[in-house]
């Protein structure tokens, strides 16, 4: 290039010795301007001058300026005939023009040339490069046909089809759909016989991109794929060109190593490639030396780690003397001292400890102490790996070792990697504890050592198991230890914390020893008032008022703090104390009754902690084996989850304990607002709303609307709302009655929706259509109005829309909001399915449920289970009774909207839901596609299973 | 109080520091390293920052950060007051443009300086006067203190900024009135912001210690004494005003006359603020014209309103093209124009520009067509000029009377000199 752009150069040049960042812009500025009035006559410009200033615009355009002229010019030295000009079009071009330009028009007409008529490989070359960069959806929708045909095209030599295969992984990377797995099968078939490895690479390449979609496609290239592997590392078949340091084409290999690994059942298919695939992997496994040279023992030891990959993922299906040799080579891996080594066997062993080998679960527990070896290692990420192995091979003969093994290393771990540590421990002494008091003997002692890692859910979840086992002395004795913890000075503010909550609870049990009276609890915790934070002074101000309750003698000092706080500045702090002071004055029963110990939590759970070790799994490598499968199995797969009975979702919260206050609007704000209107309008007139105790009405009012088509909305002394209803589909027509029973007219009648975005309304009164969502007028006593709604659903929601109706009278303004029963479950068609669908369905959208469980209060029978039954078929769900035993009803339904998809079909969502009945509770989980629509039904059941 | 004070380089290394209190330590500079510098907001964001319950207040001379640390909660003004101060004092030791490696060469003297001007975080003396008769490194060089035991007496005295038995063979005094002019004008020509803002600098060399007084034709000061001389004249109403601090503030209150002990040597005796009334030197008639997307037509006239006796000098106009200016064909009456990629615009330049003239310009520009159809956001025409004995606000020095015992006699010289400040803007 030196010979031919003197003026680029010197430019270059030019900008690297500018002295500031704005001497550099001032340049480019200027050079800038130069090219603007050299390209306004750009006839006149020479192709040398063409393509210096392209160049030049190239290199701006790097640098991060702004270059938005010049396309004209670079679209021409596209469409030249020479190479030299050709060249700097198209790289002008890939980095210039961006997806959506509309110079890309002009540019695809040159590029379809280049790609077809040519017979120039170069040419041709350069434009499949282009695409593969520039990748538009314009320019993949206008030559992907042509792209393919240069792939498969009989006439290409190795290097243009090197370049379309890749170029082609590009295009369905962006463009899934863009070609039919079906027949492209066979090509790609012919491709795989090809001679020359790199076109076989990258095939290779294209074919994993592919398969990752629609690995069933694909499936009839797995005996290529193993012939292929067969002649590379049986036959050692291969060009002088592609041997690697004496290894036969190792990205190949990979590569074919990783295809197959879309095929986990592989192994067990009966196929008579089987024998030669255990034969290539035996190979793999027994052949693999140490080399001299560095990068022939890395590419065989990439070659190996993809074996041993294949081989875990082949998993229980695969053959058990592989995995036996894959671990005793796993076991000389780790205990190397080359890093990187041990950082892939640390890796490559958890993994294939998760399969169910009785074998394997042996022998690897041999290399327990090796393992632990490698957790004191300088590198944190050989660390990391060795205790998620630790992890992994734990289980009840060797927990209290390993535990006791992290125990000792978390004293010396460093930060990095002390807060997983402390959560893998805490999961693993709840999972495998001997004895409650061994467990909570160890969170307490990851408090002590590393406190400021351990998380919220780790201690509550002490609590939940402290407060879950009233048998035994456990609450005695974990009253006993947290009394002793507290006592020392120096205890951490999260002991304290626990503390704080057992001594309040269970300090009672030991009030009678001596030296530990309930005075002598309330100074232990006292001493630490002023260091702990202000989350743990609420704990201590709850655990403060229920042993003022416990122990009178305590009143008169507890009282004094209560008052001070009563203006603390944290409003959490003031809330509590003022709530506890008034507690005092209503007298000792209901003090008595709220202060009580806590039930036993719920139980039914998962461990939170377990959540958050998966969060932390969770992998965005989309092309990933390991992370697919975890996704497509949900939770049986996945090795970390524990199995048992504690276990769950929904976020824990701080531990329920801390709102004593019963709650006036219980878990339901959202349900009903009470809505104080705003402040008295001019006319003075008294405001007059729903009144809270009302609300209790509205809301089983509602919750029967939504299961029938008419009743009664709302109704006090002045007003009565009544709905009548009706739904076919998407669609769904409301009359809404506005009754005055008040006896005097009402004056400016507003009946207001607010507007929803996933609902389509239109509301007509007797007049006809309304403009806005509002109707006005008034109304005489003993009147009825009468209003039209039409509703279409046109996306999932959770919550429901709202009308709002406000009138006045001659005294008084009255404000109604209500909220209008058009549920989810009203644009519900009914669906009956079998057994077999159903459960098919069911497992399909494992990961995808909401779960709630309702307490009505009324014991379990026979006719309830009716009730429920009917409630399903009134809700527009078919009843799968195939499914069901004598506590459980099952249905299904489609939630239909009128939004269209890309097809032009309406959208629709299937739905299942499944009720289970334990004594007075009902467990709703609910099951589809959507989030929002998941959510959405299960609250609706809630709500209807409570009225029932 | 402030708790730490340093100097950091742009690329983040620490200078020079001095801690003045133990509540904060070296590693909070780190932050203000990674927060500030490192996230290159200095210069463009507020000037005061806190992190992690530490202030940090800066300013930045040349490629240096000035940082004061606190962790209380002090007046700011007075901080950077007090870091300007501090710039001000290290230019008169180490020249205008101090760099890094002076610095370096001279740590001994930077860090008695920095013991000198502050103690435990509150600021002492920063006088230049008074700090050269002990520190005498660097630029000062050793004066010969008479009397040392006078010394303290002047420091701790009530007036430190100057010493007694100062002799100078010839009394003068230079006053110059410095004014820069921001103005923003509509399309229309409407005012929407106008201010001049102008200072008074002394140069005094006189001997012992006189006491000076000194008028400007403020419209307080001349309605006061319109009984008895000036009648009729009318002054000019000066928005706001701040001092030295020699003028004794108790009798400008008093009765607006402004007297002081001068200290020897140059100082700012006073800066003042003027919104109302002001002469514009210049005037800007522009006609921009867009003719489609490919040409833009400029034609501009710019006549000066003050005395034909007088002339301007660097007079600048910037006129703005758009981004995509291919070409410029242009054509002036008087003073030189061309097209200047790096700003944008068409600067027009006029070397000497007799007053009441005009001059104008006319301009073809050609567009180059872009990929993307942005409108151009035609920014404000500006102009950059300097017109001595001028004042734009009106304000002259009325009088100046040097009182000293001995009764010498002072030759005074007075000069003014208008200039545009900041912005001068006329929208178009």
């Amino acid at each position: 290039m030196s010979t031919q752009a003197r003026g680029l150069q010197n430019f270059i040049s030019d900008l690297r010795n500018a002295k500031s960042k704005t001497d550099e812009a001032n340049r480019v500025a200027k050079e800038l301007a130069n090219i603007r009035a050299k390209f306004t006559n750009s006839q006149s410009l020479s192709s040398y001058q063409k393509k210096k200033y392209v160049w030049k615009l190239v290199y701006i355009f790097m640098l991060g300026y702004d270059v938005n002229f010049g396309h004209a010019e670079v679209v021409s030295l596209v469409g030249s005939p020479k190479y030299s000009e050709k060249q700097v079009g198209y790289v002008a071009m890939s980095l210039l023009l961006k997806a959506g330009d509309s110079m890309m028009n002009l540019v695809i007409n040159s590029i379809r040339n280049d790609l077809v008529g040519s017979y120039d490989d170069a040419a041709t070359s350069l434009a499949l490069v282009s695409i593969a960069n520039v990748s538009g959806i314009e320019l993949m929708n206008a030559l992907h046909v042509e792209v393919q045909r240069v792939l498969v095209s009989p006439n290409a030599t190795p290097a243009v089809r090197k370049k379309a295969a890749l170029c082609l992984l590009r295009l369905i990377r962006q463009l899934p759909d863009s070609i039919a797995s079906k027949e492209f099968a066979e090509h790609i078939a012919n491709l795989l016989q090809d001679r020359h490895l790199g076109v076989l690479t990258s095939t290779m390449s294209l074919l994993i991109g592919m398969a990752s979609k629609h690995e069933m496609e694909y499936q009839t290239m797995i005996p290529y794929a193993i012939h292929i592997l067969s002649s590379l590392v049986l036959k050692r078949a291969c060009g002088a060109d592609y041997l690697y340091y004496r290894t036969p084409s190792p990205w190949l290999q990979i590569k074919l190593l990783r295809f197959l690994q879309y095929y986990p059942n592989l192994m067990s298919s009966g196929q008579t490639y089987v024998p030669t695939l255990k034969q290539i992997l035996a190979r793999i496994l027994n052949d693999t030396d140490v080399s001299d040279s560095i990068n022939k023992s890395n590419a065989d030891h990439a070659i190996l780690f993809e074996a041993i990959s294949t081989i875990v993922v082949f998993g229980d299906n695969g053959d058990v003397d592989l995995q036996n040799a894959a671990m005793r080579l796993l076991g000389k891996f780790i205990s190397v001292r080359e890093p990187n080594i041990r950082y892939l066997g640390l890796m490559t062993m958890s993994r294939l400890a998760t399969l169910h080998n009785a074998s394997n679960k042996e022998q690897i527990k041999t290399y327990q102490s090796t393992v632990v070896i490698s957790l004191k290692d300088a590198d944190i990420s050989v660390r990391r790996r060795a205790l998620d192995l630790l992890f992994v091979m734990c289980d009840g003969s060797n927990a209290e070792s390993i535990v006791d093994e992290l125990i000792t290393y978390l004293v010396a771990a460093d930060a990095g990697i002390r807060e997983q540590m402390v959560l893998k421990i805490a999961v693993l002494a709840e999972k495998y504890a001997l004895s409650k008091k061994w467990y909570v003997d160890t969170i307490l002692k990851l408090i002590s050592i590393s406190g400021d890692q351990v998380s919220d859910s780790i201690w509550h979840r002490v609590i939940v198991i402290v407060t879950n086992n009233p048998e035994g002395d456990l609450q005695q004795y974990v009253a006993q230890t947290m009394f002793d913890v507290c006592s020392s000075k120096t205890a951490h503010p999260k002991a304290v914390a626990v503390g704080s909550y057992v001594l309040g609870e269970f300090g009672f049990l030991i009030a009678e020893e001596a030296g530990k009276s309930g005075e002598v609890q309330f100074k232990v915790l006292q001493q630490h008032w002023a260091v702990v934070d202000s989350a743990t002074q609420g704990i201590m101000l709850t655990a403060f008022a229920k042993m003022s309750n416990l122990y009178a003698e305590l009143q008169p000092i507890i009282a004094p703090i209560f008052l001070k706080l009563k203006t603390s500045v944290d409003i959490e702090l003031q809330q509590r104390s003022n709530e506890y002071r008034i507690l005092a004055g209503l007298g000792p029963d209901v003090m008595e009754d709220i202060l009580r110990e806590m039930p036993a939590f719920d139980t039914e759970k998962v461990s939170t902690l377990e959540i958050a070790l998966e969060q932390e799994h969770t992998e965005t490598h989309d092309k990933n084996i390991f992370s697919k499968k975890k996704q497509e199995n949900g939770e049986g797969a996945s090795p970390t989850r524990m199995v048992g009975n504690h276990a769950a979702n929904p976020p824990p919260g701080p531990p329920p304990a801390l709102e004593p206050e019963p709650d006036l609007l219980g878990g339901f704000d959202d349900e009903i607002s009470v809505v104080v209107p705003p402040a008295a309008p001019p006319a003075q007139k008294a405001a007059v709303g729903i009144s809270e105790d009302q609300i209790p009405g509205m809301r089983s009012s509602f919750a029967k609307l939504c299961s029938s088509a008419q009743g009664v909305l709302f109704q006090n002394a002045y007003v009565q709302v009544g709905l009548k209803s009706e739904y076919r589909g998407s669609q769904g027509r409301l009359q809404l009655f506005v009754g005055n029973m008040s006896g005097t007219p009402f004056n400016n009648l507003k009946i207001h929706i607010p507007e929803v975005p996933y609902l389509r309304t239109a509301i007509s009164d007797e007049s006809g259509p309304t403009g806005a969502l509002t109707s006005a007028g008034t109304l005489d006593a003993n009147q009825q109005k009468r209003l039209m709604i039409m509703a279409e659903a046109i996306a999932p929601y959770a919550d429901v829309p709202e009308v709002k109706i406000s009138f006045e009278t001659d005294t008084e303004t009255h404000t109604y909001p209500l909220r209008l029963p058009i549920v989810t479950t009203k644009f519900t068609e009914l669906l009956t399915v079998n057994k077999e669908a159903f459960m098919g369905r069911w497992t399909q959208l494992a990961g995808k449920e909401s779960q709630e469980i309702v307490a009505t209060g009324v014991p379990g029978s026979p006719e309830r289970m009716q009730k429920v039954a009917s409630l399903l078929t009134s809700l527009n769900f078919g009843r799968c009774p195939e499914v069901d035993n004598a506590t459980s009803v099952s249905g299904c339904g489609t939630y239909k909207t009128g939004a269209k998809d890309p097809s032009g079909k309406n959208i629709s969502v299937g739905m299942l839901v499944r009720i289970e009945a334990n004594a007075d509770k009902f467990r709703v989980t609910a099951r589809t596609l959507h989030p929002t629509v998941s959510a959405s039904v299960k609250t609706i059941f809630c709500a209807a299973l409570k009225e029932i | 109080m402030i708790s730490m004070l340093y100097l950091m380089n742009a690329r983040g290394d620490i200078v020079i520091s001095r801690q003045y209190r133990d509540d904060v330590s070296q590693a909070t500079t780190d932050s203000f390293r990674l927060k500030v510098l490192g996230a290159k907001e200095g210069g463009t964001s507020a000037p005061i920052r806190s992190i992690d319950s530490s202030t940090f207040v800066y300013c930045r001379h040349l490629n240096m950060y000035f940082v004061a640390v606190t962790r209380s909660n002090v007046n700011p003004s007075l901080v950077l007051e007090f870091l300007y101060q501090k710039i001000r004092v290290l230019q008169a030791y180490l020249g205008e443009t101090f760099t890094e490696d002076k610095i370096r060469n001279n740590f001994t003297l930077l860090y008695e300086l920095f013991d000198e001007t502050m103690d435990f975080g509150y600021p002492q003396n920063t006088s230049i006067d008074v700090l050269k008769l002990y520190i005498n490194l660097g630029k000062q060089k050793a004066r010969v203190v008479e009397d040392q035991a006078s010394l303290t007496s002047q420091i701790t005295g009530a007036i430190d900024w100057r010493r007694e038995g100062i002799r100078h063979k010839r009394n003068e005094v230079y006053i110059d009135v410095l004014e820069s002019v921001n103005l923003l004008l509509s399309q229309t020509g409407g005012i929407l912001r106008q201010e001049v803002t102008g200072s008074v600098m002394m140069n005094t060399k006189l001997t012992g210690m006189p006491e000076c007084k000194f008028g400007l034709n403020d419209k307080l000061s001349v309605e006061k004494d319109k009984n008895s001389s000036n009648a009729g004249k009318s002054g000019v109403s000066i928005d706001d005003c701040t001092f030295h601090r020699c003028v004794s503030l108790g009798r400008f209150d008093a009765d607006r006359t402004i007297t002081f002990i001068p200290p020897d040597g140059e100082f700012e005796l006073m800066k003042y603020r003027v919104t109302e009334n002001i002469n514009l030197p210049f005037r800007v008639i522009a006609a921009i014209q867009e003719d489609g997307q490919t040409r833009v037509s400029i034609n501009v006239k710019l006549s000066a309103t003050f005395s034909e006796k007088l002339f301007a000098s660097s007079v600048v106009l910037k006129i703005p093209v758009p981004e995509n200016t291919a070409r410029c064909k242009i054509k002036t009456t008087m003073g030189r124009a061309k097209y200047s990629p790096e700003d944008s615009a068409i600067l027009f330049k006029l070397k000497r520009f007799q007053g009441q003239s005009e001059s104008m310009l006319s301009a073809d520009v050609t567009l180059m067509p872009t990929v993307n159809k942005t409108a151009w956001s035609r920014p404000p025409i500006g102009l950059d000029f300097s017109v001595p004995m001028f004042t734009a606000s009106g304000v002259h020095v009325r009088f100046l009377k040097v009182f000293d015992k001995s009764g010498y006699t002072t030759n005074r010289w007075v000069r003014y000199i208008t200039k545009s400040g900041d912005s001068y803007n006329i929208r178009i």
